[in-house]
């Protein structure tokens, strides 16, 4: 076999295989000594032969190549986005300049807030959301006397009037205000290589006895029952997410905080969805009308990313701990010995999760069998080793399966080792389900195993308070002190 | 999001033969199976096929932004390639080429080599899984799952779940005549304005790998 070099393309991978139609072990193998996991995954992908081939998979295809695992999520701010940054995130506002449209008022509004906040001119400007002489000057005034930390390095301020992400991103820190326009245009990176991406729009504005956030769709398509189905998703999701208040920690003041869904003509600030008359598979900008979960789980996780929230399944471990906070418990091989064993570890895993009868009755055992007979630290499987191993040894396919039913098992009681040696609790097990290669949260932004519809104890509507970090933040901000966002 | 992943896979040779694997049947009518197709394009088929193929062959390779939880359509043309969103309609000249293979995703399914469909009588009372084609397929059924809702049009008006599975707990293997009787006591109101579509996963082998299905029975009326 020649020695590994860069991964040749999908022609030569499979005159190699002679256009091999089913893959068997002995080529997946051949081909990773040769030329390494990254062709192994792109030929399993791409099984083609020279008349044409079409291949749908889900989002989140659970190829998984150590490429994609060390790729970053490439976002407009550089905090976590589901968690108030202290700094500001400049590139969640809309680029505002002089004559700025009507559908850029409320971030007019925020940022004439900001600069009165900040002294930035006298008089203070009159909060009407419209970008005149007065803003501009003040604007000016501002970004002269002002710099911006970029990489811990402090840059001085372009003073031409514009508000762009690094004056947004100073005026976040410096200065506050009770309305917010947000815009952002954002992605995600999955672990089998693709990249996602959404423009979230919505605004917020703080009263002295709620949060209230306003997101404006555009629906194209929906047929005669197309009020109906729009009053309906609304619904779901305002049953869903007006599960929350923020309180302010050592005293019983409260904010409700509430969504509001409305429906607009298309424009820059709103959210664009076909309603399609069949079954399908939606996205966040298509709906698929005989969905049975249109109302209760999918236009309330698509509701999820128009504020700007990412997928919480199928992720890799940096981005499961980025998103959620919690570090899924990997066990690690840490001796010589125990990394020349990983091929073997990963078939002693791929034995005990297949064996007949399912796995829903042995992934307990099997991964504690697998783990103490390997002397792994506790937990599950690592990426940097087993998994290729796995992956070559078994295929790509394998390992959606065991996502799936792995993903039924998240309350039933996972072993004490996969919960870093404590005891699992409720909340614990609410918050994960543990795979051996990616990650996916039971919430409403994950697989959503957890979430009861329509029902009356919040909790089980799938949403955790860190779903809501950036309104908690917006109110801290404003009114200083500590709060949090808890149930209802 | 919506478990399980699709996972279709449909290649097409130059003589006009296919191989289609389908992991997800939506409603159609018939109702959409899932397994192995194979069979040989219509002549007209083939044809049409063959000017779009040159078509799209013309341009350059198509990367288009894919949204969150959507399906990846990714094609293939010997060293062009299209990657998007499957709710997306592709640029030009790939337009019509996607379009039409999408249809056949759904049409090949007409040569069944060893595939499952589900099936509800027509009163709405009872649902089969029933084999399709001349090979056997293996089937994991320890993991099924059974659901039925009640449409009023695009409204759901009832949602009704089998409490177990119905299903095996050793692999199945499902031959021609094969067929598994589905608990479906809905309790559901069935009237002219009202249907019922039932919904079931499990899993099937392709060859060894184990992979997770869906399949929806019936066809919403037009409302």
């Amino acid at each position: 076999m020649p020695a590994k070099h860069s991964t040749p393309d999908l022609y030569t991978l499979r005159r190699i295989l002679n256009n091999s139609d089913h893959l068997q072990r002995n080529d997946i193998m051949a081909v990773q000594q040769a030329y390494g996991n990254q062709a192994v995954l792109r030929l399993l992908a791409d099984r083609g032969q020279t008349g044409g081939t079409l291949q749908r998979h889900a989002g989140h295809d659970d190829q998984e190549s150590s490429e994609a695992m060390a790729r970053q999520v490439q976002r407009n701010d550089s905090g976590n986005p589901v968690a108030p940054s202290d700094k500001g995130s400049g590139g969640e506002h809309p680029v505002l300049r002089q004559g700025t449209g009507a559908q850029n008022k409320i971030a007019v509004q925020e940022l004439q807030q900001k600069l009165n906040s900040v002294a930035a001119a006298d008089p203070p400007l009159v909060v009407d959301g419209i970008f005149g002489q007065l803003t501009l000057k003040a604007v000016k005034n501002f970004q002269s006397s002002n710099t911006v930390d970029i990489k811990g390095k402090k840059e001085p301020l372009v003073a031409d009037g514009v508000v762009g992400p690094k004056t947004w991103t100073a005026l976040d820190v410096n200065g506050s205000s009770n309305v917010g326009q947000i815009r952002n245009t954002w992605t995600e990176a999955d672990v089998g290589g693709e990249t996602y991406g959404l423009t979230s729009s919505y605004s917020w504005k703080i009263t002295d006895t709620a949060v209230e956030v306003a997101v404006k769709f555009h629906f194209s398509g929906g047929g005669k029952q197309r009020q109906t189905i729009i009053d309906n998703a609304f619904k779901g999701i305002t049953n869903t997410w007006n599960t929350f208040k923020i309180a302010k920690e050592g005293s019983s003041t409260a904010l409700d905080l509430k969504f509001n869904p409305t429906e607009a003509p298309a424009g820059t600030d709103v959210s664009t969805v076909k309603l399609i008359a069949k079954d399908g598979r939606s996205d966040a900008g298509t709906w698929f009308l005989e969905d049975p979960d249109l109302n209760t789980k999918t236009a309330p996780h698509e509701f999820g990313h128009m504020l700007g929230l990412e997928d919480e399944y199928q992720r890799s471990h940096t981005d499961y701990k980025r998103l959620t906070g919690d570090v899924p418990p990997t066990g690690t091989p840490t001796t010589p010995a125990q990394i020349a064993q990983a091929p073997a570890i990963a078939a002693s895993l791929h034995a005990a999760l297949r064996t007949p009868g399912g796995i829903r009755k042995r992934a307990k055992a099997a991964f504690e069998n697998v783990i103490k007979a390997n002397n792994l630290t506790p937990g599950v499987l690592t990426h940097t080793h087993i998994m290729p191993s796995y992956v070559t040894q078994f295929g790509v396919g394998v390992t959606q399966d065991i996502h799936n039913q792995l993903g039924d098992e998240a309350s039933a009681g996972l072993p004490v080792s996969l919960s870093n040696g404590t005891t699992p609790n409720v909340d614990e097990v609410r918050f994960r389900t543990v795979e051996p290669f990616t990650f996916t949260s039971t919430s409403l932004m994950g697989d959503m195993s957890t979430v009861v519809p329509n029902s009356a104890n919040s909790h089980e509507h799938g949403l955790e308070p860190r779903h809501v970090r950036q309104f908690t933040g917006a109110v801290q901000k404003l009114k200083g002190g500590k709060w949090k966002a808890v149930f209802k | 999001m919506k478990p399980p992943p699709d996972r279709e896979n449909l290649q097409i040779e130059d003589d006009g033969s296919f191989s289609l694997w389908r992991s997800v049947g939506w409603t159609t009518s018939p109702p959409t199976a899932a397994g192995r197709f194979e069979g040989r394009l219509e002549a007209a088929e083939r044809q049409k096929l063959d000017k779009l193929v040159k078509a799209a062959a013309k341009g350059d390779n198509l990367q288009m932004k894919v949204k969150p939880d959507g399906a990846i359509d990714r094609l293939q043309l010997g060293q062009k390639s299209a990657v998007l969103g499957a709710n997306d309609d592709a640029d030009e000249p790939w337009y019509a080429l996607v379009e039409l293979l999408r249809e056949l995703l759904g049409d090949l399914t007409r040569a069944p080599k060893a595939a499952v469909a589900l099936k509800v009588a027509p009163d709405g009372q009872s649902a089969h899984l029933v084999h399709q084609g001349q090979e056997a397929l293996r089937l994991d059924l320890s993991n099924l799952t059974v659901r039925a809702v009640l449409w009023e049009g695009y409204l759901n008006q009832g949602d009704w779940r089998a409490k177990e599975a119905a299903g095996a707990s050793a692999p199945v293997t499902a031959g021609p005549g094969w067929s598994l009787e589905l608990p479906f006591d809905h309790h559901h109101d069935l009237n002219d304005k009202r249907e019922v579509i039932a919904y079931a996963t499990f899993t099937i082998f392709d060859g060894t790998t184990p992979v997770p299905v869906s399949l929806s029975s019936g066809r919403l009326k037009p409302v």
